[in-house]
């Protein structure tokens, strides 16, 4: 079976990072629990995300083996030492060894270009040695997943920097990003210049970016999960918004790892809902909100609930509205049931397709299932859909209007010239216009809005007739 | 005289399973049950043995299959070498016949197809280690669904090699098509490049479609009185017991037995009409076939009615259509009957299949359709099975459907650089339009 390397970068990435990998051997440690307990080797489905080592002979073994010491296959950026250093102290730090962890002391201040230029260019040989050596330990690599915030220097300079090389090194494997993008009253006052020139990069390099952003992770904690306690400065705990996140992760590659009637693997996943390289933005949601304390209400009861509520916004991990504006493009669900049947989700999916959603004219069977028999950790069921929506063009014009507004005075500018160009800007800023056409466009082929009349023969071009 | 079957991606592997697991539940079925062994060479009659020799590498009371099992993705293989299951049947796979790549296809038809070459030697190897345990070929029998990505474009690849490595022997391809909307959003790229490169490389294509046996099983499953949904097992029995039905032994006038690649023959009179639907009566549960009795006429009387109908199945059907109205022709049919009895079905044939409007003008009448049975020994537990194989315009509307829906993509280039990736470019699929949009014509001006 197929294996992932995490990337994790940054002071955000590395934090859901972290309860990433602390949920992952959950899921497995109680797999295993509800087996056999003679039942603990290390299998296929372990092989995706960690390495079986033989400490004593300090080599991988291949499974099934028994069960020895495990290793993430990971590889940590941080550019500041105070995550990573609670990493070490924390009972996770067995997971990793220590050239896994690329750090340096001083950070890069909010400021992308410090991030993408400097450090970038400083340690390159040693990503890409790093990268190179979890690459080897995989029989076959399937995907790159890649954890870090937009806002801030680090995550968003570094990452996107870690994200071209990838892009240079395996241009075959599969490289899915999770960005979070930061709220609209973030502190960091340059998060919008970092945020665009890091889409940039996305757009370029990625083969499917599942945007989140801050504002909506708080909505979804404050709304379902009853033990977090908002902080007195108004505040969300971290710590359950990250849970969401790194359950994004799980949720996403389940059917590649667990079995199932309908198995997805993660490289269909881009060749089902990616039509055009560029517009490879889904929009995600996860019912229920994986929490285990979760208030009961806010379990669905039924199957067909579960369905109702895929659409809803209140799930959404991005500040959108597909009910209102746009069309969907292609649509994606992967559900984790014992006890869903195959029948139920196609007469669900029918209802959902005829009465809630609009498609795209020329995609409108653009739907992709994937059933897998493991329910998540502590959940009866989870679905988890993946959009490709062009109502996601309105996250973009937010965040280009931002951008636009600290730019028009040209404001911090001047700490960023030192490693790149003014141009670079502009760059950044036209291809975000250029993405935002392009969702236009589709919308206007979709007939949503009174097309022109080269549109309308561009949707319909007769087929091809034979002469005789 | 041997077949060898290639199964190919998931779908090809559930089903050529299943195949071998029918083909010996048939040979097991007997009037007179405590007779038979498959281990007891002298207990078997010639039909058993025709049969075996046809599909299994018989050695010190083992059978193996004669069979290559190919795909990328290890879940279903090892399903297939699950010791549990292998000691269930009567038969194995040779370990040396398993194939199982560890690159995923992702869906993606180029990416398969590249795998493919990939694979290529070992899979010939294995396909060589076939050839010397076969005296001779009858015809090579690939399996694989339009869908997906392995089975698709690793299978076009595979049955490309078969055909340079064997250019003279008979390749029937087993096709599944789709569902209309399915669990790949780019089912009709993969489709259309599918059947262009298999138009090209096989000699026939048996056509089943995924929502034909769908509606066949729910029917099945209701007929017998289950209340539960239909699973993708009752499915591939019935594709099973169809193709079963027309690859067990049966003989001629002379009562000798046929190889099927002599069947085939008269069905495929051109080189451009390749495409091959299958019909079959009684189409019952295996609970109703107990109180059942049939006559071949009505058997026949149904299938015409199919035929007309342009329908798989016999219900439904509207029986006012009379011959002229028939909204299928064909180039040649086929009969295969299978029973105890001696009864001659010529009259009835006669009766029902010996208009002219039925057929493409240029047929002759002489050869409308042939006959051929199997006298002395029944089909499964059906008292009586007539099995019709046409060469005609049935799939054509699947086909429409496939090239219609992925001309829609095409127009808007979607999904084209995940192919091109795999260096599969906008002219290879242009290439592929024209040579399908041709098939679809010309079995349109039947």
């Amino acid at each position: 079976m197929a294996q992932n390397i995490v990337v994790q970068v940054g002071q955000c990435g590395s934090q859901i990072g972290c309860r990433f990998w602390d949920l992952a051997l959950r899921e497995h440690a109680s797999l295993m629990s509800s087996t056999n307990s003679k039942k603990c080797i290390y299998d296929s489905s372990l092989s995706a995300f960690f390495r079986n080592v033989d400490e004593s002979k300090n080599t991988s073994l291949p499974y099934p083996s028994p069960l020895r010491t495990l290793k993430a296959r990971a590889v940590l950026v941080d550019m500041e030492e105070g995550v990573l250093r609670s990493i070490l102290s924390s009972p996770l730090r067995d997971l990793f060894d220590g050239e896994q962890f690329i750090r340096d002391v001083s950070g890069a201040g909010n400021n992308w270009a410090v991030g993408n230029r400097f450090y970038g260019e400083k340690y390159r040989q040693m990503l890409s040695d790093e990268i190179r050596r979890q690459a080897e330990q995989c029989d076959s690599l399937q995907s790159f997943m890649l954890i870090h915030s937009m806002g801030g220097g680090t995550g968003s300079g570094l990452g996107t920097f870690i994200l071209s090389l990838l892009d240079e090194m395996y241009p075959k494997v599969c490289r899915i990003v999770t960005p979070v993008y930061p709220s609209k009253d973030d502190d960091v006052i340059t998060s919008p210049y970092n945020s665009v020139l890091a889409t940039r990069e996305l757009t370029e390099h990625a083969d499917c970016v599942l945007p989140v952003d801050n504002d909506s992770l708080i909505d979804i904690v404050s709304r379902c999960d009853s033990t977090a306690k908002v902080n007195e400065d108004g505040r969300c705990p971290f710590d359950s918004m990250n849970t969401i996140v790194a359950n994004l992760i799980l949720n996403l590659t389940s059917s590649s790892r667990f079995d199932g009637p309908l198995n997805v693997d993660l490289s269909e996943i881009p060749m089902n809902l990616v039509p055009y390289p560029r517009m490879h933005y889904l929009i995600s949601s996860q019912i229920p909100a994986p929490f285990k304390t979760t208030a009961n209400s806010s379990i669905p009861r039924n199957v067909n609930q579960i369905f109702r509520d895929a659409l809803s916004p209140h799930f959404q991990t991005l500040r959108v509205r597909p009910q209102i504006d746009g069309v969907y493009i292609a649509c994606g669900m992967i559900l984790r049931s014992k006890t869903i049947q195959m029948s139920e989700i196609r007469r669900n999916i029918d209802l959902l397709k005829l009465k809630h959603m609009k498609f795209v004219r020329w995609n409108e069977d653009g739907w992709k299932i994937g059933l897998c028999v493991v329910p998540p950790n502590g959940l009866p069921y989870s679905l988890l859909t993946l959009a490709n929506h062009t109502c996601i063009k309105e996250t973009f014009i937010e965040l280009k209007e931002r951008f636009t507004t600290l730019y028009r005075r040209k404001a911090h500018v001047h700490h960023y010239t030192d490693h790149i160009e003014l141009a670079d800007f502009e760059q950044a800023r036209e291809n975000l216009n250029q993405l935002i056409e392009e969702y236009r466009h589709i919308e206007n082929t979709s007939g949503l809005v009174k097309s022109t009349e080269s549109d309308n023969a561009s949707a319909n071009i007769p087929r091809l007739n034979v002469l005789s | 005289m041997s077949c060898i079957v290639l199964q190919l991606g998931q779908c090809g592997n559930q089903v050529g399973q299943r195949v071998f697991d029918t083909l010996i539940e048939d040979n097991l079925t007997h009037l007179n049950p405590s007779k038979l062994s498959i281990e007891n060479r002298s207990s078997i009659n010639d039909y058993v043995r025709h049969s075996l020799d046809r599909f299994f590498i018989q050695h010190e009371n083992k059978l193996t299959a004669r069979a290559l099992a190919i795909d990328t993705e290890l879940k279903v293989i090892d399903q297939l070498m699950n010791e549990k299951s292998q000691s269930k049947r009567h038969w194995s796979y040779e370990k040396k016949c398993v194939i199982e790549g560890r690159l995923g296809s992702g869906n993606n038809w180029a990416c398969g197809y590249r795998n493919g070459s990939l694979a290529e030697e070992n899979i010939l190897n294995s396909f060589r280690w076939q050839l010397e345990n076969s005296d001779r070929v009858d015809a090579i029998l690939p399996i694989l669904s339009l869908a997906g990505g392995t089975g698709s474009g690793l299978g076009a690849y595979v049955v490309e090699c078969i055909r340079d490595e064997l250019p003279r022997s008979f390749l029937l391809t087993t096709i599944v098509v789709p569902y209309t909307s399915g669990e790949v959003v780019v089912q009709n790229y993969n489709s259309l490049l599918t059947l262009s490169h298999l138009y090209h490389s096989a000699d026939a294509l048996l056509v089943f479609e995924n929502d034909i046996l769908q509606q066949y099983a729910k029917k099945l499953v209701s007929c017998s009185g289950l209340d539960r949904p239909t699973n993708i097992h009752d499915m591939n029995n019935i594709l099973t017991r169809h193709l079963c039905s027309f690859l067990q032994p049966i003989s001629n006038k002379n009562a000798s037995v046929c190889e099927i690649n002599y069947l085939l023959e008269s069905l495929l009179p051109h080189s451009f009409y390749k495409l091959l639907t299958l019909r079959c009566v009684p189409q019952l549960s295996d609970q109703a076939l107990d109180f059942s009795t049939y006559k071949w006429s009505s058997l026949i009387k149904n299938l015409s009615q199919m035929y007309i109908n342009n329908s798989y199945l016999d219900e439904g059907l509207n029986w006012s259509l009379k011959p002229h109205q028939t909204r299928t022709k064909s180039v040649a049919n086929l009969f295969l009957a299978r029973s105890y009895d001696k009864e001659d079905i010529d009259q009835d044939l006669k009766q029902y299949f010996n208009h002219s409007t039925l057929y493409s003008s240029y047929t002759p009448s002489s050869d409308y359709y042939s006959v051929f049975n199997y006298r002395d020994k029944s089909y499964l537990n059906y008292e009586k099975y007539v099995s019709l194989i046409s060469n005609c315009q049935t799939p054509v509307s699947a086909l429409d459907r496939i090239v219609s829906k992925s001309w829609q993509l095409f127009g808007q280039k979607a999904y084209l650089h995940h192919y091109l990736k795999y260096d599969v470019d906008e002219q290879a699929f242009l290439n592929s339009f024209v040579q399908i949009e041709q098939v679809i014509k010309s079995y349109k001006e039947l």
